[in-house]
């Protein structure tokens, strides 16, 4: 599993965020681990069912949208929360990048208390996402070749 | 051409503005093509995307722009505010009981929907219908929808122009609340500073209000995204001016201007269903606890505050029509304004501004200074001033719980991040707010309102 490096930062009204990686492959998949963040503690995310996920663009700021807006959709249409980035790769042909990635996670059912008898949800959510912007948005290669994501989601 | 940026405020909400860029983006948006009068922000103005949050501007419908950073992600996030013929005294005991019978109904955070699953016909018909989708059920009347902005249904919707994404994404999402600053919070009346007008809106001293605060969901959310790409495909070029590439605009008179303005007004209408449905669903807990009829509970109004809307307004002494956008604000119209419900003919439309989780809302008027000033415009609510990270690290849930404790308020959330976030110390004072707003002139206060039990989103 790579390890998660993103960290949250300040912003006024919403929330930031700073992923980064070897490659934009790697710092699009701690992307989606901060996105994750905002909902549910991911730590806590059983890896039941997998999923694939494209996105294509001209820019990485548009591949990034694309994919973020992806697993944003996943979340709101089937309540599907991403525990790991299986696989991604991300690819260059002519004008057009193409993003090609297998994510695994799981499914915020309602369950039953065993000892209240009361329905709940499978996992304890923490908030919302209500979209990816292009806010503030900067991929870029830092110093040690690492690549940077910052991004603002709007909750 | 270029206009003022004006803003209503005073010393300690400008010092709060200076430490964002919410004074810069005023003076951006001032520089839009087609900006009538001036570039208005309101007392709880903060940093928004291209806008600041409180930004008011109207444009020419024939030479202006629409834009999406003038409306938000939340289309139609907006207050609905509901009256019941309780006291304080007679539901007291009864409000944790309540509150949880109303999370069991009512889904929150990322939550969907399960009862209310909606098909392609059904969806495309609340885009286009609104609250009217609701008119047939037993527990919404008439008044919850003539008391309503746009009596909750622009004509302009067209569902067509709202994409397959977006609608997936709000198909089992109509009777939710969602997360962040959205609630629903059982309220009483605390203190009354317009009399007359308090007892043409049916309202005294310890009566019961509930409120609800959220918007069109994901489906809402979709749209702007979609439109925002689209925007941006169809105008680069007016990109590359711009301060900030969340100021992209289309020409309102354009192709892709009226798209997104007849999309944004069907997310617009399934925001108005959304809050209508939840009020409902709260009216059917509140009669069966207390026993009384459900007829007895009543909307006082409900405004938008993420929106725009085609009016008319005097320019240069002449009737205009104008495209206004009103990013984190309210309308604010006056006594006789053809827009405003005929029972409401003779005070004005009812004007809500919620203040953060714990703390006070107020129920305003509009007023015929408003219209001159800005547009018939007023804030929308307290405004953040400390980021949600900021937040995190400087309160913590227990002690938000136990100070709601002491002021007696029965709190329902348990995302401790989501408390943090939300704490009061986060936001402005809005009783700071709603003085600025009456000397401005911009809505006249009638009551104020204080929370007895709150759900948060």
């Amino acid at each position: 599993m790579t390890d998660k490096m993103y960290q949250f930062m300040d912003h006024p009204a919403d929330i930031k965020f700073r992923s980064f990686g070897s490659n934009h492959e790697e710092a699009f998949s701690n992307a989606v681990y901060a996105l994750t963040d905002i909902v549910v503690d991911h730590t806590t995310l059983e890896s039941v069912t997998s999923k694939q996920v494209s996105a294509k663009a001209h820019t990485y700021e548009q591949l990034l949208y694309d994919f973020l807006e992806h697993i944003i959709i996943l979340i709101d249409t089937e309540q599907f929360l991403v525990s790991n980035v299986t696989s991604i790769s991300i690819s260059r042909a002519n004008d057009v990048l193409t993003l090609s990635a297998q994510v695994s996670g799981d499914t915020n059912t309602t369950v039953t208390d065993q000892k209240t008898k009361e329905p709940h949800p499978k996992y304890q959510t923490q908030g919302d996402v209500k979209a990816i912007t292009y806010h503030e948005m900067s991929i870029t290669k830092g110093e040690g070749g690492l690549i940077e994501v910052e991004a603002v989601v709007d909750v | 051409m270029n206009v003022p940026a004006v803003l209503f405020t005073d010393e300690a909400l400008l010092s709060d503005s200076t430490e964002d860029r919410s004074i810069q983006q005023a003076k951006n948006v001032a520089t839009l093509p087609g900006i009538k009068k001036g570039s208005f922000a309101m007392p709880d103005m903060h940093q928004g995307y291209g806008f600041p949050i409180g930004g008011v501007a109207a444009f020419s419908k024939k030479h202006g722009i629409i834009t999406p950073g003038g409306i938000g992600f939340d289309i139609n996030c907006g207050v609905r505010l509901m009256k019941t013929p309780l006291f304080h005294d007679e539901i007291k005991k009864k409000v944790k009981d309540i509150l949880k019978e109303i999370v069991r109904s009512v889904p929150v955070g990322i939550g969907t929907n399960t009862e209310t699953r909606l098909d392609t016909q059904e969806i495309d018909t609340v885009l286009t219908q609104g609250c009217r989708f609701l008119a047939d059920n037993p527990h919404v009347f008439e008044s919850d929808i003539s008391r309503c902005e746009e009596n909750g249904q622009m004509k302009q919707a067209d569902a067509s122009k709202v994409s397959q994404k977006a609608k997936a994404r709000g198909k089992a999402q109509l009777g939710t609340l969602g997360a962040g600053n959205h609630f629903i919070e059982l309220q009483v009346v605390d203190e009354i500073y317009d009399e007359t007008t308090a007892e043409q809106l049916g309202l005294k001293q310890g009566q019961i209000l509930y409120m609800i605060h959220c918007g069109s969901r994901g489906l809402g959310h979709q749209v702007c995204s979609d439109y925002l790409r689209k925007i941006e495909t169809a105008y680069p070029e007016a990109i590359q001016q711009l301060d900030e590439k969340d100021l992209m605009y289309a020409p309102f008179d354009s192709k892709t201007g009226q798209e997104y303005f007849s999309a944004m007004a069907a997310s617009a209408n399934f925001a108005w269903a959304n809050r209508l449905m939840i009020a409902k669903n709260v009216r059917s807990i509140l009669a069966q606890s207390t026993e009384i009829e459900p007829s007895t509970i009543e909307t006082i109004y409900d405004v938008a505050h993420n929106i725009a809307k085609l009016e008319t307004h005097t320019i240069d002494n002449a009737p205009e029509e104008l495209i206004v956008h009103r990013k984190g604000a309210t309308r604010a119209f006056p006594p006789h304004h053809p827009d405003i419900p005929a029972d409401y003919e003779t005070f004005g439309q009812p004007v809500i501004i919620p203040g953060s989780m714990g703390t006070h809302s107020y129920l305003l008027i509009g007023t015929e200074g408003s219209m001159h000033k800005a547009f018939g415009s007023a804030p929308h609510g307290a405004g953040r001033k400390l980021s949600r990270k900021k937040a995190m690290q400087s309160f913590s849930a227990q002690s938000i719980r136990n100070d709601l404790e002491t002021l007696h308020i029965e709190l329902i959330g348990d995302s401790e991040k989501g408390i943090t976030q939300e704490a009061p110390g986060a936001y402005k004072d809005i009783d700071d707010v709603i003085s600025v707003t009456k000397e401005a002139g911009l809505a006249k206060p009638v009551l104020r309102l204080r929370p007895i039990g709150v759900i948060k989103g």
